[in-house]
């Protein structure tokens, strides 16, 4: 889901070791070597932007907050953290990673230059959609040649969540359920769509997330839009596109209170029961007819990509799923599950703001 | 003010600008961020915000066209716009097949922001690529207009009121992260879109930094960078506060550095250069003994430009040989670290008036003491 940007991340992103164990970055980090030596590489670069650091949160715990940040990981050694940002900042971007050897971003062909000395033989490059030309050939200067890309295999690592986690995602769906509350609270008030974002947006940091992304409707129809304070008054939202982000981990869905979320509702009940691990996207695309179903990764990015047609659910595994309508624009209904041995735990699942009579 | 420039004149300045340089097209790129010190020309050209990567076509008759994501952004685009423009997933690729359909001498403005693949996708249907024209695009369009000044004074007035309502919050035990969040929900209350609010406290730090998790302790020296933005056009004021009362030393040490913002502020006037405005305030800080300071590692730049449009006239800087227009806006900062009392932070935003700096602010930085009593978020 495409999100307007905030210019600077302002909420609690420290690393708390009681929340995510050094043990889990490093099975992280040891599974991520295990693909590089399977790809024969010397190391890979991990790169986070403000487009997407999911990559490198899940790797690092990092949240570049100034501008790019990157993850030198050699198969062997210490991992560098470079960050965008003055020297002196270093201590407060240290507090954001598990990592020891945390470094101001000079200059990516400075700082890279040392990347063949540190290991001979091709480098691994993830997430690089975020890069810019200049970066991106900084990278393929440093590395000698254009890297392998890793992101592929990074994404398959990111989708299985240890049990340690679970609690933190589980924890983001309950903060979901109370900004929606907090967005139908204001609705059902009356107030103005910025007013609305603001009930949200506090009600999310008072629950304890770190981000909050949000797009209304303007009109008692049509899609979720920016919030602006110049937005029309209109207390019926009727589209909602809403992510937040907690523990790293960002939640996002959408709701609808138009006159077709009754019969997305009627969808959802009678799709909820069939979901269980070894189902696929394709497979439930039967069931939802003539709605579509879209399901989509949890994790560390505010945009995961989508699961493949084929590719069956598996406990353990947390997902977004959203079932739309063509019949009217921006219609849907999404919820958050995690998906367990012997059915599926309901993390979240949107409900239209005003009851539909209303809108 | 006699000067009102508007987003028309802008357009008008930036076509005689194409056709000096022989460009029968102009494709501006925004990658969708909006940053307070990086320029978004879309922004700076249509006062549109996008939330994703978005392009214009300006084309030398000055019409213009727009491809934005994501695709359910058509409506407002349209709005916006007018027919023509739209909405899609992959604008990139929409805009490549316009223009190797109709192939122009074309300049580019803002591609070495975008992802490489966007870039490598637009520039492929350009004869070598378009001619980077970000350097003219800005310098020919550098005042602001008078809507985004107007912008800007009610930026200013909501950061001093965020300013206000930090000293009333801030107390000891209460996390550095928190209390920005508390300032920044404040802001927006009072009509802020957005903010990028640097804070962070500690009894001796040696720069601003985004905010963590630290508990404040009394006797901390809060630093402050708030700026918000209205309707995309952000300010900022960057200011110190006590954490309780501060010591002589600090307060000397801290008028010193007011002192280095007057000097800097009373050289700006339409035709100097910026770099005099920097030089200003290094020799005020020089003459005080603290020449070696006024320089890289600890000083890089005395202010800037503020965007979110165009972040021209730029960097504070002695090497800044732009010359001051009227209705630039930028802000003078001697943000500087100091050994007697590490990094404190000092600046207020200006306009360039016909005679000299129009200053935002109502009160300019002087050193704050915060009581601790704490208020609600």
């Amino acid at each position: 889901m495409m999100m307007r940007n905030i210019t600077l991340p302002t909420g609690p992103y420290d690393w708390h070791p009681e929340r995510v164990s050094r043990a889990v970055y490093e099975a992280r980090l040891a599974a991520f070597r295990e693909v590089l030596q399977a790809h024969g590489l010397a190391g890979c670069i991990v790169s986070g932007s403000t487009f997407d650091d999911g990559a490198l949160a899940w790797l690092t715990g990092f949240t570049p907050k100034l501008g790019p940040a990157f993850a030198i990981v050699p198969a062997a050694g210490e991992p560098r953290l470079l960050f965008s940002g003055g020297a002196g900042m270093r201590p407060s971007a240290q507090k954001l990673t598990w990592l020891a050897d945390v470094k101001a971003l000079r200059g990516l062909a400075t700082d890279l230059a040392e990347l063949r000395a540190a290991g001979s033989g091709a480098w691994g490059l993830a997430e690089d959609a975020g890069l810019t030309w200049d970066d991106r050939g900084a990278i393929v200067a440093a590395c000698g040649g254009e890297p392998v890309d890793i992101t592929p295999a990074m994404d398959h690592l990111r989708r299985a969540h240890e049990p340690d986690v679970l609690p933190l995602i589980r924890r983001a769906g309950a903060v979901m359920r109370h900004v929606e509350t907090a967005l139908r609270d204001s609705a059902v008030a009356g107030r103005t769509r910025w007013a609305m974002r603001l009930a949200a947006e506090r009600s999310a940091h008072m629950a304890g997330a770190q981000d909050i992304r949000m797009r209304l409707s303007r009109r008692d129809f049509g899609p979720a839009e920016p919030v602006d304070p110049d937005g029309v008054m209109h207390p019926a939202c009727a589209a909602v596109a809403l992510a937040v982000r907690v523990d790293n981990y960002w939640l996002c869905g959408r709701t609808w209170s138009g006159s077709h979320a009754p019969a997305l509702r009627s969808v959802w009940e009678r799709f909820a029961p069939r979901l269980a691990a070894g189902g696929t996207a394709a497979s439930f695309a039967q069931i939802v007819a003539p709605a579509r179903v879209e399901i989509c990764a949890v994790g560390h990015s505010l945009v995961e990509r989508a699961l493949e047609a084929g590719e069956p659910l598996s406990p353990g595994q947390c997902v977004g799923i959203t079932l739309a309508t063509d019949a009217a624009e921006g219609a849907g209904l999404s919820a958050v599950v995690e998906i367990g041995t012997s059915g599926v735990h309901v993390l979240w699942l949107a409900a239209p703001l005003q009851p539909t009579e209303q809108v | 003010m006699s000067y009102e420039p508007r987003l028309a004149d802008r357009r008008k300045a930036i076509v005689e600008a194409m056709a000096a340089a022989g460009l029968e097209r102009l494709v501006l790129a925004s990658n969708g961020l909006h940053m307070i010190d990086l320029p978004n020309p879309v922004l700076h050209l249509t006062g549109f915000r996008s939330v994703g990567p978005c392009f214009v076509c300006l084309e030398a008759d000055g019409t213009s066209l727009a491809i934005a994501a994501p695709g359910d952004d058509g409506e407002r685009l349209e709005r916006h716009f007018g027919s023509g423009s739209f909405a899609c997933d992959e604008p990139a690729g929409a805009l490549a097949m316009r223009l190797a359909a109709n192939p122009r001498v074309t300049g580019t403005v803002g591609f070495g922001a975008l992802p490489h693949r966007l870039a490598g996708r637009v520039q492929a249907a350009l004869a070598d690529g378009g001619l980077a024209f970000d350097r003219p695009f800005y310098s020919r369009s550098g005042p602001k207009t008078a809507a985004e000044i107007t912008r800007a004074r009610r930026a200013t007035e909501i950061a001093e009121q965020g300013y206000a309502h930090l000293k009333r919050m801030a107390r000891p035990g209460m996390r550095e992260c928190d209390l920005a969040v508390g300032v920044n929900l404040f802001m927006k209350e009072l009509g802020a879109d957005d903010c990028f609010l640097m804070l962070n406290a500690g009894p001796r730090s040696e720069a601003v930094m985004p905010s963590s998790e630290r508990p404040m302790e009394r006797g901390d020296l809060i630093l402050a960078e708030l700026s918000p933005s209205v309707e995309g056009q952000f300010v900022q004021i960057c200011r110190t506060i006590c954490l309780g009362d501060p010591p002589d030393a600090t307060r000397q040490a801290y008028d010193l550095l007011v002192g280095a913002m007057s000097a800097g502020i009373a050289r700006v006037r339409p035709g100097r250069k910026m770099g005099d405005v920097c030089r200003a305030v290094d020799d005020f800080l020089s003459e005080a003994g603290y020449a070696e300071y006024s320089r890289p590692p600890f000083i890089r730049r005395r202010g800037h430009g503020l965007g979110g449009g165009s972040i021209f006239p730029g960097d504070v800087a002695v090497d800044n040989e732009t010359i001051l227009e009227e209705g630039m806006l930028f802000i003078v900062h001697p943000n500087q670290y100091l050994p007697e009392t590490g990094y404190m932070m000092c600046g207020d935003p200006l306009v360039v008036g016909h005679d000299g700096p129009l200053l935002l602010s109502a009160t300019l930085a002087s050193l704050a003491s915060a009581t601790g009593g704490g208020a609600g978020p």
